[in-house]
């Protein structure tokens, strides 16, 4: 209460106050995405702390620099199961990149410096600093430097090894498909015009991970989309038939490549901040360790004069994505709402520099597949950890970050309904959003998995027509709609951005054909996407192709 | 494969958290863990036996650790 009651009065710092602490550090995570700052939480002690836990191992999974600061009972209650205690050091060891519990007021200054520098370091990720009440109360004497307990100078990145640089440019000289992997590490390190620039030099196309897709605009023509369980065919068709991968930023998640076992007979070149990424799941021919950008700046440099290839493979690659398109074009003509269309007139009715959230799930999957990412650090999404409910919390944290934006949420019913209480915030701090809900009345990729993989049983994802969003959106004092075409999605959204109000939508989704293709199977090969109906391509290359 | 990690932790058993809970990722079967204080410094020393590749994986995510450092490998013998 003590450092609560300290912000009373306080005219340079801004408080939002969440309906759930859920809420409150998906938005800080949401902000520290953007400002590349860490977004700061705080909590009261015992289940303001645990309602933490799911949001902090939602940005360790993403690698978001976020603080939480949490109350904890007085130092001599302790141990001795104190009314709101909860031992939230311990709970969250597995989940923080550090936690610590000050243990006096002197403390205090130097462990949130400490937390900051500690959480944008290297590899970002969460902190939680616990403050006991009896110390929050505590007179402060003199600065106790925590520096000497933490060596910070381990997170200095070390300098790219210019031979194991060398080794990588003399293998991509070599290669016939080298094919770009990019992850979310890209865009913390700011690297998409090196990305491109090597990409260009050698005509290689460029897949991304799933959080990558915030990390190089989706519309140049190399950017082949996100590959793996959903990705799109022509980026799986890419990295399945690479002889090389240069793979920037990326943990090689199971989600991302499918299978390790046919990766690892890739030649992998991997450059990463965190020496642990490397060869952990996928063996690398060369792993260095540093910064991305200023390793493919050194590339850039080091690299002689490359001749022009891979016409014909880019070619094939685009053949395939031109015979997804083709089947979905006659799969929308059976949907009053087919949801790859609804992802294109949002697209093309918010400005290029709009920030998008989603939630998790179909609706998810669809924008990795569709939502086209024109300005690096606009997507906002949880892949790692998949947390449902992450979608409007994170839309909030969004528009506290970049104010002046247009942000626009896609959830889907379900993810929505798990942290919709923060809808508050919108009108009591002035927070317009697009919102717009995919609404399928299912758990539909768990029903997915359900009639895919579990034999059709499908039993509790499927809801009841209740609630009704849009009186749930005018509960809030917010204008709600269930459009009936394309034309008035847009020209609703369009009357949002105009007059800077929130809006929300509610898309009606036939759930018996709301089904998320292509789809690689868990534990499959990229190879092995099942595919839209209609659609049959051999994902195998072989220079006969066109 | 048997190997020995030697590390020095900086925040007491807060650290031995931390370093408990990387050592739980890792598939391989612990030996031995001992561990000295000397107030709030401790040095640890973790016996273990599993693939090469593993034990090295777990040491860099020890070493990750803020609060850790002097990470050592040796053969056991």
């Amino acid at each position: 209460m003590t450092i609560y009651d300290a912000f009373y009065g306080v005219n340079d710092v801004k408080l939002f106050t969440f309906k759930h602490e859920q809420g409150a550090i998906h938005a800080a995570d949401a902000y520290a995405r953007i400002k590349k700052i860490p977004g700061v939480v705080m909590v009261t002690s015992g289940p303001g702390a645990t309602n933490l836990v799911t949001g902090l191992a939602n940005a360790y999974m993403d690698s978001s620099p976020v603080i939480a600061i949490s109350g904890q009972v007085a130092t001599e209650i302790l141990g001795r199961d104190g009314f709101q205690e909860t031992d939230i050091i311990g709970v969250t060891f597995p989940i923080t990149k550090f936690n610590y519990m000050v243990k006096s007021p002197n403390e205090l200054p130097s462990a949130f410096r400490l937390a900051y520098k500690i959480a944008l370091s290297g590899r970002p990720g969460p902190v939680l600093i616990d403050v006991p009440k009896d110390l929050q109360n505590a007179v402060y004497e003199k600065d106790e430097d925590l520096s000497k307990k933490i060596k910070l100078d381990k997170f200095d990145l070390p300098k790219p090894d210019l031979q194991k640089l060398s080794q990588a440019i003399d293998i991509l000289l070599n290669s016939e498909r080298p094919v770009l992997l990019v992850g979310g590490g890209v865009y913390w390190s700011g690297a998409w015009p090196e990305v491109i620039k090597i990409a260009e030099i050698f005509n290689a196309p460029i897949v991304s991970t799933f959080p990558g897709k915030n990390s190089i605009p989706n519309d140049h023509i190399l950017y082949m989309g996100p590959s793996g369980m959903h990705g799109r065919v022509e980026a799986d068709a890419a990295l399945a038939n690479a002889d090389v991968i240069l793979a920037l930023g990326t943990r090689f998640s199971d989600r991302t490549v499918g299978r390790f076992r046919e990766m690892n007979e890739k030649t992998v070149i991997h450059i990463d901040v965190d020496a642990s990424e490397i060869n952990k799941n996928v063996r690398a021919k060369v792993g260095i360790v540093s910064d991305v950008k200023e390793a493919l700046q050194l590339m850039v440099k080091m690299l002689p004069y490359v001749a022009k290839k891979n016409e014909k493979f880019l070619n094939w690659l685009y053949s395939i994505r031109r015979s997804y398109e083709e089947v979905l074009e006659r799969l929308s003509s059976s949907m009053d709402f087919a949801p790859w269309k609804v992802l294109k007139i949002l697209r093309k009715s918010v400005p290029a520099d709009c920030i998008t959230t989603t939630g998790v799930g179909a609706h998810q999957m669809w924008c990795e597949l569709h939502w086209d990412v024109y300005v690096p650090g606009t997507f906002i999404t949880s892949a790692g950890l998949g947390t449902m409910g992450f979608g409007l919390p994170a839309a909030i944290g969004a528009k506290i970050a970049a104010p002046n934006k247009p942000v626009l949420l896609i959830d889907g019913d379900g993810s929505f309904q798990m942290t919709m209480s923060n809808l508050s915030l919108i009108r009591d701090y002035n927070l317009p959003l697009i919102m717009v809900i995919f609404d399928n009345r299912a758990l539909m990729i768990v029903k997915q998995w359900q009639l895919y993989m579990y034999s059709r049983r499908v039993f509790e994802t499927e809801f009841s027509h209740r609630p009704d969003f849009i009186k749930i959106a005018n509960a809030y004092e917010i204008d709600g709609y269930k459009p009936s075409s394309y034309d008035e999605i847009e020209r609703l959204v369009k009357w949002s951005l105009r007059n800077n109000e929130p809006i929300l939508l509610d898309i009606p989704l036939d759930r018996e054909k709301d089904i998320v293709l292509p789809w690689v199977k868990p534990g499959s090969w990229l190879t092995e996407v099942i595919m839209p109906e209609g659609m049959n391509v051999d994902l195998k290359y072989s220079e006969k192709n066109e | 494969m048997n190997k020995i990690i030697f590390l020095d932790a900086k925040i007491g058993v807060d650290s031995i958290g931390r370093i408990v809970n990387v050592l739980r990722k890792g598939k391989v079967k612990f030996q031995e863990i001992n561990m000295k204080f000397s107030d709030e410094n401790v040095s640890v020393y973790i016996k273990l036996d599993g693939e090469l590749n593993e034990i090295e994986w777990l040491t860099k995510k020890l070493y990750r650790l803020a609060d850790v450092e002097n990470v050592k490998v040796v053969e056991d013998g």
